[in-house]
């Protein structure tokens, strides 16, 4: 079920009405619920794969609870071992067997790949609640948390459907304890998270769903465009990534907090950032804090010799890239920002800019701007490598764009205005958790007429519901 | 939680309440575009046509019949029902409104096919329908040969959401379907546009349609036609001869059409080797007239629906015997 389609629109009022007045007189039967709303909500897509999210949760539960039980011996490591082999196959095999089975052909089998690769669909959001799932039994295994018992309580932690197909990635240390305690409605939260959802549309349906024009005119015919047309497309695909996954998850977050369940924040601004390591600290935060936490750390982080520091820079990068899918095309991705993120960490610059941008400013100084430009157009130049759907094709977008000339324009006033409209609001709200956070507006009229204003843009610019790019991963 | 219910219901109540004066201002503005597809669905709804041929078919039949060159050769009232983008299924929908408003029942169907007319009704330019689909009936016939959804149907302003450039037109004030130089008359439109072959010569074969559903529905409209004792005579218009000789199995079609029509003894008048079918001077594209085309084949059809005597009441055969293909 998609968050921008109507059957949603059906879909969370009813269980939004269930949960607070049908089954909140009981916890567990309030998670049993969730489970189901989230299961109902998975199967819509495609029920076979409902199994496996429910046995990759099983899984990671049972695991928790043995791990704890055969403490300290070498027994609970086998288990933490074995779960992880686990949950880390089903992702390779349903993810990226044929990218290996297709590489291993072009090398050894004269490129007959049909011989060895599997026609296998790959489950809507299975890198994000395997990775889900992993975190809590590696968290259990450090003892940074208690096993639950309660399996429904796990179940409603690896499957609430806010954030089961797209993120944020949410750890057990946070996630997990809210489904042990009782929720109440709280009204300002609810309130928010409405309005969260209502910025995360606008920024999905209006401005990504336009910019997905423009760019994939211009993508699938790059050859025959100018330099220019190349640069613009590029650019509009940097913004559309990130209204599509961000609008995803501010109204995952949204959602979220219409339940009484606190996300974690997965964006912040990261197109207001000054450098690379900035931009990777506001970029998709759930799972670069989850390589952070659970690969880098445990490599020794930034607090070993040069030589591997450089090394767990790249496991880290290329780890992410290859995360977001099997082509080699995302391990360029993941390598390119490696290396533009490399001599930051060398010089001992990477955490240089903690603060928000300009803070306590209207506008940002000289120097912010032009560091802000630069950052955009490092990473934009990483998105054509992420869109390309080969290397060969990317380097071969790069080397047309030197042909400059006068560029495609059709859909391209909509989609820049609707930009220029989503960062002017973000610039001006950059301090507060999203676009729409109007606590400090008083006039109710004035609120509802921005409301109203943005329901009506997207009435007129939505072209039904697309799917959100971050599902295919 | 009561505090935020009411206010979000509040905000959705001023939003519905919106969204439906929104849905009724739209509604308004597309039915008044008289010299449009719109103009023909109000003609239908006021249950003013009192039509004695009636002609129906597809976006051939909508700019290749001329009601006006009809009417002055034979002294008759026709009324054209083509519908730009529709195949049979479509069109039959069109007539039982038609015909449940009340409008007159004609003495004559003149029914325009050709390849595609056997196709399924999912066809394009959808609008034609939208402003009407408040109509429970039309509704419900509707949405079995189309992919509305329930949403188009009962939440308000949603069926125009899916035609934002026809309602950026209406908002300015114009829209291509309301062209005065269409020169819309009794549901013809008169289309004054040069040949365009670029089309066709990226087509190698072309493949008539023969759907089913579509098949028993031209079956289920020549019985009706004939429980009610009007006579259906088959128009097959002009087709570029270039494209009529990509035709796959042109035999195959026209077996098809015999196989259909036979049991109902329906005469199939055929102008595919036509002179007019071998100009493109006539032709728009492979499969529409132009205005002179539409003119010269009007002229044509109305001489030979006289000299065949095809029009009850009129001339020594009031009851033609049924021929089963005039070649002309």
């Amino acid at each position: 079920m998609l968050f921008n389609s109507l059957e949603f629109a059906i879909f969370l009022p009813v269980v939004f009405l269930l949960y607070w007045f049908v089954f909140n007189r009981n916890v567990k039967w309030q998670n049993l619920f969730v489970v189901a709303a989230s299961y109902l909500f998975y199967g819509w897509w495609d029920w076979r794969f409902l199994f496996l999210i429910a046995f990759t949760s099983f899984c990671s539960w049972g695991s928790g609870l043995l791990i704890d039980r055969y403490r300290p011996y070498r027994t609970a490591k086998i288990i933490h071992i074995l779960n992880i082999v686990l949950n880390l196959g089903i992702l390779a095999l349903f993810k990226y067997y044929n990218f290996f089975a297709d590489s291993f052909a072009r090398l050894f089998l004269h490129g007959d790949s049909n011989r060895v690769l599997l026609h296998l669909i790959l489950p809507v959001g299975i890198s994000f609640y395997t990775f889900q799932a992993l975190s809590y039994s590696i968290d259990v295994y450090r003892k940074k948390l208690e096993p639950t018992r309660d399996i429904i309580q796990f179940f409603a932690f690896v499957s609430f459907f806010p954030q089961l197909v797209a993120g944020p990635i949410e750890r057990a240390t946070n996630l997990l304890p809210q489904f042990g305690k009782p929720r109440t409605f709280d009204y300002s939260q609810g309130v928010d998270g409405m309005r969260q959802i209502l910025w995360g549309l606008f920024k999905k349906i209006a401005v990504a769903d336009t910019c997905a024009v423009y760019v994939d005119h211009v993508f699938g015919n790059y050859e025959t465009q100018n330099g220019t047309t190349l640069i613009i497309a590029a650019i509009l695909f940097a913004i559309q990534i990130y209204g599509d996954f961000s609008g995803y998850s501010d109204i995952a977050i949204g959602t979220a907090k219409l339940f009484g369940i606190r996300l974690m924040r997965n964006f912040r601004n990261p197109y207001f950032s000054r450098d690379i390591a900035e931009f990777w600290r506001r970029w998709h935060i759930s799972l670069t804090t989850w390589f952070r936490d659970y690969v880098y750390i445990p490599l020794g982080g930034s607090r070993v010799v040069k030589g591997k520091i450089i090394r767990n820079t790249f496991i880290i990068f290329l780890l992410s890239g290859f995360w977001h899918g099997a082509n080699w095309t995302f391990i360029a991705w993941g390598a390119y920002h490696a290396i533009l993120f490399l001599p930051l960490i060398l010089t001992g610059k990477n955490r240089k800019y903690l603060n928000e941008v300009a803070e306590g400013k209207i506008l940002p100084s000289l120097k912010e701007t032009c560091q802000m430009i630069l950052t955009f157009a490092l990473v934009t130049i990483g998105w054509i490598l992420f869109r390309a759907d080969s290397i060969s094709q990317a380097g071969h977008y790069i080397m047309l764009i030197p042909h400059l000339g006068v560029p495609y324009t059709e859909g391209l006033l909509t989609a820049a205005m609707l930009t220029a409209g989503m960062f002017v609001v973000e610039w001006l709200q950059r301090a507060r958790q999203h676009g729409l956070g109007l606590e400090s507006l008083n006039s109710h009229v004035l609120k509802f007429c921005i409301y109203y204003i943005i329901v009506i843009i997207l009435f007129l610019v939505q072209k039904g519901a697309e799917s959100f790019i971050y599902f295919q991963f | 939680m009561k505090k935020f219910l009411l206010q979000t219901l509040i905000f959705f109540s001023i939003l519905f309440l919106l969204a439906w004066s929104a849905d009724i201002w739209i509604t308004r503005q597309f039915k008044k575009l008289e010299a449009s597809p719109f103009g023909n669905w109000n003609d239908i709804y006021s249950s003013s046509i009192q039509s004695d041929v009636l002609i129906i078919g597809s976006s051939r039949a909508y700019v290749q019949f001329n009601p006006r060159i009809l009417d002055s050769v034979l002294h008759i009232n026709s009324y054209n029902l083509g519908m730009n983008g529709r195949a049979v299924e479509s069109q039959v929908i069109k007539y039982h409104t038609f015909r449940r408003k009340h409008n007159a029942k004609p003495k004559l169907i003149l029914f325009e096919i050709y390849m595609g007319t056997l196709d399924t009704s999912n066809g394009y330019d959808r609008i034609q329908f939208v402003p009407y689909i408040k109509d429970p009936v039309l509704w419900n016939d509707i949405r079995k040969v189309d992919d509305f959804s329930w949403a188009d149907c009962f939440i308000p302003c949603w069926r125009y959401s899916h035609y934002k450039k026809d309602l950026m037109d209406i908002i300015k004030g114009e829209s291509y379907y309301c062209n005065p130089s269409n020169n819309l008359y009794k549901g013809f439109c008169d289309f004054d546009k040069p040949w365009d072959g670029s089309k066709l010569a990226k087509i190698d074969t072309l493949y008539y349609s023969r759907i089913p559903s579509a098949i028993q529905e031209l079956d289920q409209f020549m019985q009706e036609c004939k429980q009610e004792n009007i006579p259906v005579v088959f128009v097959m218009a002009p087709y570029y001869i270039g494209a009529t000789k990509k035709i796959e199995d042109l035999d195959g079609m026209y077996k098809l059409f015999y196989s259909i029509t036979e049991p109902y003894q329906i005469p199939i008048m055929d102008y595919t080797y036509d002179p007019i079918s071998c100009d493109t001077a006539y032709f728009y594209n492979n499969s529409h007239l132009n205005r002179k085309g539409a003119t010269l084949f009007s002229l044509k059809l109305a001489h030979d629906l006289d000299s065949l005597h095809l029009i009850p009441g009129k001339g020594n055969n009031a009851s033609p015997k049924y021929v089963r293909r005039y070649d002309l």
